[in-house]
Order: structure tokens, then sequence, then C-alpha cells
């Protein structure tokens, strides 16, 4: 089975040629798509982190109860 | 553009979409690059993905810095990849400006900013600041755009490389 294609445009000529990828590079890209992954679930994980304790810091502000230090960072900039 | 801008090249992905964006044989007659893109990806069953941007190949030497919000927060990562559309965001595609200076030199290590908003009006929606280093004083002769979790750039997904003269 081929490997995956790619773009290539000279910008000395113009020409546009579609470049069948190497072994290499499929292995690169799998292992990039892994740490990609890897970075969207942390990005993720971060904003659910986030609205998990601003929703609990503005609770408490209401509630007259005292924050957390990490529920205080929330709001103070 | 400003009469300092100079379009080098431009390309768009056709039906089949690509693996991966790569402008070669760049000229080294100007001062910086500048690349427009407009891109989604066929990850899977998420909104978005990312752009990884290779210079001359390499994947080695790369430390990159990125401050994203999505409207109920801001964020920070030491990741690379610069925020795309992918596949379950219909109909809609990313908005991504890549600025390479000095991009010629062979005395300084080559860095990069970008700026890029996912044009998503639901969940998942991102605009992104983002700096990377290459830590690598070769002159920049290529420029390699990769999706960082898909597999490929879908049709209609388009890339234009911008030489960039300081006068």
């Amino acid at each position: 089975m081929a490997n995956p294609t790619r773009m290539e445009v000279n910008c000395t000529t113009g020409v546009v040629s579609e470049i069948e990828l190497t072994d290499a590079e499929v292995a690169q890209r799998e292992a990039d798509a892994v740490i990609g992954e890897m970075e969207h679930a942390e990005r993720v994980a971060q904003a659910e982190a986030l609205a998990i304790l601003k929703a609990s810091a503005k609770a408490k502000l209401i509630a007259g109860e005292p924050l957390t230090a990490e529920e205080a960072d929330t709001l103070i900039i | 553009m400003p009469n300092t801008y100079f379009q080098l090249a431009t390309v768009s992905a056709g039906s089949g979409g690509t693996a991966n964006i790569t402008f070669s044989s760049i000229p080294q007659t100007y001062t910086d690059l500048q690349i427009v893109c407009s891109s989604k990806t066929n990850r899977g069953t998420f909104n978005n993905d990312a752009i990884n941007v290779n210079l001359n190949g390499s994947t080695a030497n790369i430390t990159a810095i990125r401050t994203f919000g999505d409207g109920a927060g801001g964020y920070s990562q030491t990741n690379r990849g610069v925020i795309s559309n992918a596949a379950a965001s219909t109909s809609v595609f990313s908005s991504t400006t890549i600025y390479i200076p000095n991009y010629a030199s062979s005395v300084y290590f080559k860095p990069i900013s970008a700026e890029s908003v996912t044009e998503t009006n639901g969940t998942e929606a991102y605009a992104q600041l983002h700096a990377q280093l290459w830590s690598d004083i070769a002159p920049v002769t290529s420029v390699a755009l990769l999706p960082a979790d898909g597999t490929l750039f879908l049709e209609y997904t388009t890339a234009s490389l911008y030489g960039i003269l300081k006068y």
C-alpha cells in the first residue's frame, strides 16, 4: 500500500509536486500524532480544571466562604 | 498586503487532501517570511487540531510556548502546535498567520511567531498566540506545515508564502 502524499511547491520555479511520504516521514508523523493527542488532552484537562475552580470560587464568594489559594488565583489577574 | 510583501507561492489541497504542505527552494533575498493559512485537518471527531511548523525539514532543537483562550479562560502550554480546525468543525477553517523574521540569517537562531483562531462557533473554539524557536543558525530554505494529530490537511486547505523586504 502506497504511503500518503504531500504537496511541495518550489518557490523558485513555481512547480507544485505531489510526493509520496517516505517510511521515515510516516513514522515521524505517527510519533508527532501521539504527542499531539497528549497535548490536546492536556489542553482539555487544563480548561476543565479551570472551569471547576472558577465555579467553586464563585459559589464560595456568594456564600461568603473562604477561597483556597488556587480558587483565588482564578479571580486575580 | 503592503508593497514590501511579495507572494512567493500559494497552494491549496485538492480533493484527496495532503499529508503536509512544504514550501521549498525559498529565495534568500528577502528579510522575513510570512505564511497565511486557512486550514482544516481530518482529525476524527474533534473540532480542532494543530499545525506543526518545521524549518528545513528539522524536528530537532525546537522549543515553543503558546497562550490561548476559549472565552472561558486563558491557558499557557509549552507545546509546539499552532491551533487549526479539524473535521468535526463543519464548513469552517481556521485562520493562521506565521511570521519568520530574519529567515536567511546564518548567524542567529530562527524564531517563529504565530497567531491563529479556530473559526468554530461552538465548543473548543480557540484564539492562540504562539512563539517558537528553532535553535539552528542555518538559513531557512524550506518550511513545512504538518497536522499535529490528524493525518491530512483536508481539501480547500490553503497556504500562501510571502517574502517581506524591510524597505
